[in-house]
């Protein structure tokens, strides 16, 4: 008989699963090009990721997603969700990938939702850090990492979930 | 005529990406709004012949926003637009009658086929 702590395991292994699962589907139908997960890589220090959007998850299961990239690579990414044409101005890289984060973790929820055949989570509008070796530390969630590299560039996605607790207040 | 498209979403480069769709084609982009309540009033003043309306925003959410919608016209032609589709939001949006359903990502083939539809 599985335990609660066992039981909890499983479901973010599911939910981590449907979000790398979700963060592929996005990127073949923003880009038209499949991408899988790499093994981890390192990371020189020249090339230290400097955007991080984070979606905040709330629901049964709350959590944030944080995809990181570096300026260049969001880039390449708004010319695709530009349908291949080069941004009207420098101004809109950041609404792009917002907009790039919000489909992304969209679709995990959608993915999440249909699996538990309820609404197990809502996402909430994503924020934006640029900035140079920007930590982001999310204490009390437990999160792993899909790392992705393709002619796009580096991209890094973590994923934190955690048992809603606020029963327990 | 053109026809007259409403873009009712809080991402301005919804706004941005459904104008640069629908350039050459029989549609025309009347309007955008960045939250249900302020799409509720743009919809007054352009009385646009379709909507495209997302759901999660502030102030007024698109299901909202809905309700409001058809509250003024019954006919109203709203595509729901959005990067969540999960089947009980679906099942919500169909009981307040929206029929049409597009998820982002979106080509811009796509996007004109599903107008074509909502015309058809």
């Amino acid at each position: 008989m599985e335990d609660s702590t066992e039981v909890a395991v499983n479901k973010f292994d599911v939910l981590f699963n449907l979000a790398k699962k979700s963060f592929e589907e996005i990127m073949v139908e923003v880009t038209g090009e499949a991408i899988d997960a790499q093994p981890e890589f390192s990371i020189a220090p020249e090339d230290r990721l400097s955007l991080s959007i984070i979606i905040g998850l709330s629901g049964n299961t709350n959590g944030r997603i944080l995809l990181n990239t570096s300026v260049e690579y969001g880039q390449n990414i708004a010319v695709a969700m530009n349908f291949g044409d080069p941004l009207d101005n420098e101004d809109d890289l950041h609404v792009y990938l917002a907009e790039f984060a919000n489909m992304f973790c969209g679709r995990a929820a959608t993915h999440i939702n249909n699996e538990f055949g309820k609404r197990e989570i809502w996402i909430s509008p994503p924020a934006i850090f640029s900035a140079k070796d920007l930590d982001i530390i999310t204490p009390n969630v437990s999160s792993v990492r899909a790392y992705y590299e393709c002619p796009l560039g580096k991209f890094i996605v973590d994923m934190g979930f955690s048992e809603n607790s606020y029963d327990d207040f | 005529m053109s026809k007259k498209v409403l873009v009712i979403d809080d991402s301005p480069f919804v706004f941005k990406a459904v104008t640069k769709a629908l350039e050459g084609t029989e549609y025309e982009v009347v309007g955008n709004a960045l939250d249900g309540q302020l799409g509720v009033d743009k919809y007054i003043e352009t009385r646009a012949d379709v909507i495209t309306l997302d759901v999660t925003m502030p102030i007024m959410d698109g299901l909202q926003a809905a309700k409001r919608l058809f509250e003024i016209n019954p006919n109203v032609k709203i595509i729901m637009l959005s990067a969540m589709g999960d089947e009980t939001l679906l099942n919500q949006a169909k009981e307040i009658g929206i029929k049409f359903f597009l998820t982002k990502p979106f080509q811009p083939p796509v996007l004109q086929a599903k107008l074509a539809e909502v015309f058809s």
